[in-house]
């Protein structure tokens, strides 16, 4: 079936119940029985489309709570100076706020560990006991610094694991990174956006996950923003490590095709197709 | 809208409220399932206050509700199919609205709206869109090529085949002679 094959009175008859037609060809429908008997027809198929079923009040409540716990979410997201998961809906976008924060933090410690790490390697060569605070605290705060939005927090720490205090960075990198879905092939990534789907469609509307939204429905974070790379198309289905890249999991909305994308430079990592 | 956006809570309540029926029942045409109208309308009702601030006034708002209802409701589509995919036990829900939740209603309707329904389901996208934002949305050829991103001849030309299709489909209960959409074009 194509266009071509559409009878012209059918054209003109759709145009005229829509008003789409200037006076010279309205008038001339007008004058044309078949087609007036057409545009009968169709306004009864209109008149029968647009009959729904009443919406169910509990239908109509559950979507307008949802919304305003999203809109008080953003409020205050927006108010609060640090990121603040809300109190009665955990939503999506505050998943992915405290998920971004949590992978930073992971980034700065482990960046950390593995400076304290070969400082002591190096000590170790010329000394079994660890180095001094003194050899260590420079380095550790110039990997810090060079990691983009990190916090006051993570260099603070950053400081403190150079004083020695190796504890506080595994504890932190536990609480981090160890959060964040490792993904090793392109099945698996199939596999954790399928996931993410079905548990979304399952999940009470309070209890989504950080699924399917595209980025342009983010609200901007100037402290955790994502990617400019990312088109509108573009769902961010969560924040994954693959294959030991921190990435985002994103579902393309026009093909379908589920890809992972560097945190860092947008580089697509693997590509799914649906 | 202005106050919505200033972030005035109720304000928004009312601008929502107000659209959601409407935005529900063209979420509930393009699925074709009450149960997905209703996840991918209140989808749609929370996309819209992530980007109430991005609405920019240049085409009327319930044109924007629309677009991004028709967005939400074709994501839908397309989890349900995952969801079948992953489900044998699909037809259970693919089933579920065949009960008529307004039992209420005439037998007499009730048929009408399967068959409406069916006759739907039976047009693809690129023709049950268009329908559904002109018919049911009462959007104009304009808007409709701006939500759907193709040409005003092209939106044209497909509610008319969609409305062929519809109005073939749905002969018996129209009482009109059908229009064959498949009959070749007569010369202008």
């Amino acid at each position: 079936m194509n266009d071509d094959q559409l009878p012209m009175s059918a054209e003109t008859a759709s145009a005229y119940l829509d008003g789409e037609l200037d006076a010279t060809d309205r008038a001339a429908a007008a004058a044309d029985p078949d087609t007036m008997a057409m545009v009968d027809t169709f306004a009864q198929v209109r008149a029968q489309l647009s009959r729904v079923v009443p919406v169910v009040d509990s239908t109509r409540t559950a979507a307008m709570a949802a919304a305003l716990s999203e809109f008080d979410a953003i409020h205050a997201a927006a108010t609060s100076p640090t990121p603040v998961a809300p109190a009665i809906v955990t939503s999506l976008l505050s998943h992915r706020r405290m998920r971004a924060y949590r992978l930073l933090t992971g980034v700065a410690a482990a960046a950390v560990i593995a400076v304290v790490g070969i400082a002591a390697l190096n000590s170790s060569g010329r000394d079994s006991r660890f180095s001094s605070v003194a050899d260590k605290a420079p380095a550790a705060t110039a990997a810090a610094a060079r990691l983009p939005a990190l916090e006051a927090l993570d260099t603070a720490a950053a400081t403190e694991a150079a004083a020695g205090s190796t504890e506080i960075f595994a504890a932190t990198a536990d609480s981090a990174g160890l959060e964040l879905p490792a993904i090793e092939s392109a099945t698996a990534l199939a596999e954790y956006a399928a996931g993410i789907e079905v548990g979304r469609s399952t999940a009470a509307p309070a209890e989504s996950p950080p699924s399917s939204h595209a980025a342009a429905q983010q609200s901007p974070s100037p402290a955790y923003p994502l990617p400019a790379c990312l088109a509108s198309n573009q769902l961010v289905l969560g924040t994954i490590i693959y294959q030991g890249v921190p990435a985002f999991a994103v579902r393309d909305t026009i093909d379908d095709t589920v890809r992972a994308i560097d945190v860092v430079d947008c580089r697509v990592l693997v590509s799914v197709d649906p | 809208m202005t106050a919505a956006q200033g972030g005035d809570r109720g304000a928004l309540d009312q601008l929502l409220r107000r659209h959601y029926d409407r935005v529900h029942a063209v979420c509930r045409r393009i699925t074709g399932h009450d149960a997905d109208a209703a996840d991918a309308a209140q989808e749609a009702m929370i996309a819209m206050v992530r980007n109430l601030n991005r609405f920019d006034g240049r085409s009327s708002f319930g044109t924007w509700a629309y677009r991004i209802a028709t967005n939400a409701s074709l994501d839908e589509l397309r989890r349900r199919k995952r969801r079948a995919a992953h489900s044998i036990d699909d037809d259970e829900h693919g089933h579920a609205d065949l009960a008529d939740p307004d039992s209420g209603r005439p037998v007499e309707a009730i048929g009408d709206r399967l068959a409406l329904e069916a006759a739907l389901r039976a047009l693809s996208d690129e023709y049950r869109l268009p329908v559904v934002l002109r018919d049911v949305a009462d959007l104009d050829y304009a808007e409709i090529a701006a939500v759907l991103d193709i040409p005003v001849g092209t939106v044209k030309s497909r509610i008319a085949r969609g409305r062929a299709a519809l109005a073939k489909a749905l002969a018996p209960e129209t009482g009109n002679q059908p229009t064959d959409p498949e009959r070749p074009s007569r010369a202008p």
